[in-house]
């Protein structure tokens, strides 16, 4: 039961973690907010499932195409909306992500309305059991692939040029122009790299839990409590944030949830997040201003 | 060469700051740019390496000119490419940045990474041992002094061939001061970089530098060679606080204002 339950934990955890640094690497880049963050999981999900399904491409050919969906929606979105509003107050930039929320839900209703649909298998079924514990290799994949793609985007932050640059982008863009930072591009990359964590993280929500927008756009939009607790500027905040967003959820699924009679679970993350955010305001690894001079 | 001639430069469209000025940095020469506050000495620097254009400021006559290319239209990305660098006023850090990562992000510019490795070594070696020692630790807990190291560093690693250093003794103790100076002085001599050195000790500036400029209120008002300004009756009076009784005055204290930034567009 313990075991059963932490590797889901984990797994959702990882989700979630996938999901929140989303939203941390626009933030973290250009202080904007992306409220639009679950309704492009949703869409991208929705988006490879027509590529499956209705273009019936095999799997690593669709997987390609929604890889360059990904990166020529961040350049749309970027290039073609908010550059137009760079020098306008942040909050004109926060409502066109509102916006975009309501315009990428619009169009999943519209082009792909109705009921749920499901993916063919692309993660194979089947359960195992290990020490009293059942385990499927659905969740079991599921980890392993939020596991890698967090890694890759950890490398790439850490250990590539790219990725100092973009650090660098996030504490101070007139340095990083005096440098020789195209300001602009690393906001373009940020989008890419957020509507990439999307595209994963609406396949993996959606092979889960079916391709139908609600719950796809709400599991996605539990990044932010974890991106609260982790704190909104870190990378390794969002996850820790994800896997203790992911914990809490199962625990309070398997132990609290059968006492009070269920629904416990999904308030949990939240009562978490005040909790947090009470002792801790800038999240738990979050820019506390260094201030010294 | 770089040669400024004439420059207004206007501020938010209404704001005018620079009111013709007009100044010559050869290559290879340290020249010093001293003034009072708000006389216009940083907004001169951030002319030429076009950070202007981040707060909304714009050269609106006159030109200015690098080895015979017009660069007052240009971007602050461009004109670093070109190889002129700005150590901005008030030790700017990427502060969550470490010490190497500070250095590193300086030269962004170069795609030869092995180059990259080289020069970093080269600086923790001639210029800055203590760096070296101190290259994993977060910049932003840095002290004052060895804040400075980094951001001088940093224009380094781009391999300049100008540098403008805005006021790199501000807040530090006299010993770290002459220090700095006496590094600016070495790279100055090893690699014959460029240099114009905004001040408010002119006593150090005039040190170093081959010639002066002093602005008053967006204008050169005197010009010459160091020595020159060193012994003139004005500047000793009001730059060098050495007034004929020999009190001292002090614009250290001055405090900074606040200005209003637009990084972008
Ligand atoms: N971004 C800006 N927008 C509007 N006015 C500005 C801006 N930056 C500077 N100024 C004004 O331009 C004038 C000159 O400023 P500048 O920073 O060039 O002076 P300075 O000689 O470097 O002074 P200090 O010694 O205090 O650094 C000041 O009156 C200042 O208020
Ligand atoms: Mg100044």
């Amino acid at each position: 039961m313990i075991l059963q339950l932490a590797i889901t934990g984990l797994m959702v955890g990882m989700v979630y973690a996938l999901m929140a640094l989303g939203i941390v690497v626009i933030y973290k880049c250009s202080s904007i907010f992306n409220f639009s963050h679950g309704a492009i999981v949703a869409f991208m999900c929705y988006l490879a499932w027509a590529f499956l399904v209705q273009l019936r491409l095999p799997f690593w050919t669709a997987a390609l195409f929604l890889l360059v969906s990904a990166i020529v929606l961040g350049w749309i979105i970027q290039v073609g909306i908010l550059r137009l509003l760079i020098g306008q107050p942040l909050l004109a930039s926060l409502m066109v992500t509102l916006a975009l929320m309501q315009v990428f839900g619009g169009i999943v209703t519209l082009v792909w309305p109705g009921p749920a649909r499901f993916y063919p298998e692309i993660i194979p079924t089947g359960i195992f059991n290990v020490a009293g514990a059942v385990i499927s290799y659905e969740s079991l994949i599921t980890l392993g692939v939020c596991v890698l793609a967090f890694l890759a985007f950890m490398y790439f932050f850490q250990s590539t040029k790219l990725g100092l640059a973009m650090r660098g982008t996030a504490e101070d863009h007139q340095l990083a122009r005096s440098n020789g930072i195209r300001v602009v591009q690393m906001f373009t990359l940020a989008w890419i790299i957020a509507i990439i964590t999307c595209s994963l993280g609406g396949v993996l929500i959606g092979n889960m839990h079916g391709v139908n927008y609600e719950p796809v756009s709400g599991l996605a939009m539990k990044a932010l409590p974890a991106v609260m607790i982790g704190g909104m500027e870190s990378v390794v905040g969002a996850l820790v944030g994800g896997l203790l967003i992911g914990i809490f959820e199962t625990i309070g699924a398997g132990f609290i949830d059968p006492l009070v009679g269920g629904g416990f679970a999904d308030v949990f993350p939240y009562i978490a997040m005040i909790a947090l955010i009470i002792f801790k305001p800038y999240g738990l690894f979050g820019y506390e201003k260094i201030e010294r001079v | 060469m770089l040669k400024l001639n004439n420059i207004e430069v206007i501020y938010s469209s209404v704001i005018l700051v620079l009111r013709g000025v007009s100044l010559t940095l050869n290559d290879g020469e340290i020249a010093c740019l001293l003034g009072a506050n708000g006389a216009g000495k940083s907004t001169v620097l951030k002319a030429i390496s076009g950070l202007l254009r981040t707060e909304l400021g714009e050269v609106t006559h006159g030109n200015i000119e690098y080895n015979g290319q017009r660069i007052d239209r240009k971007d602050p990305e461009e004109i670093a490419k070109m190889g002129i660098t700005q150590v901005i006023e008030g030790r700017r850090l990427y502060p969550h940045l470490s010490v190497e990562e500070n250095l590193l992000i300086g030269a962004y510019l170069n795609p030869n990474a092995s180059d990259v490795k080289k020069r970093l070594a080269q600086i923790y070696e001639e210029y800055f041992p203590n760096l070296k020692v101190l290259r994993k630790n977060v910049s932003g807990y840095l002290s004052g002094g060895e804040q400075q190291m980094v951001v001088i560093g940093r224009s380094l690693m781009a391999r300049p061939r100008v540098m403008l250093l805005d006021e790199p003794s501000l807040g530090l103790a006299p010993q770290i001061v002459k220090q700095i100076f006496q590094i600016i002085n070495k790279i100055n001599s090893d690699e014959k970089i460029s240099m114009l050195v905004v001040e408010q000790n002119a006593r150090v500036a005039l040190s170093i530098a081959a010639f002066g400029y002093v602005m008053e209120n967006g204008r050169v008002v005197l010009d010459g060679a160091a020595d020159r300004l060193r012994d003139n009756e004005d500047v000793r009076e009001f730059y060098l606080g050495l007034s004929q009784v020999g009190a001292k005055k002090s614009y250290r204290e001055v405090k900074h204002y606040k200005r209003r930034k637009r990084w972008l567009g």
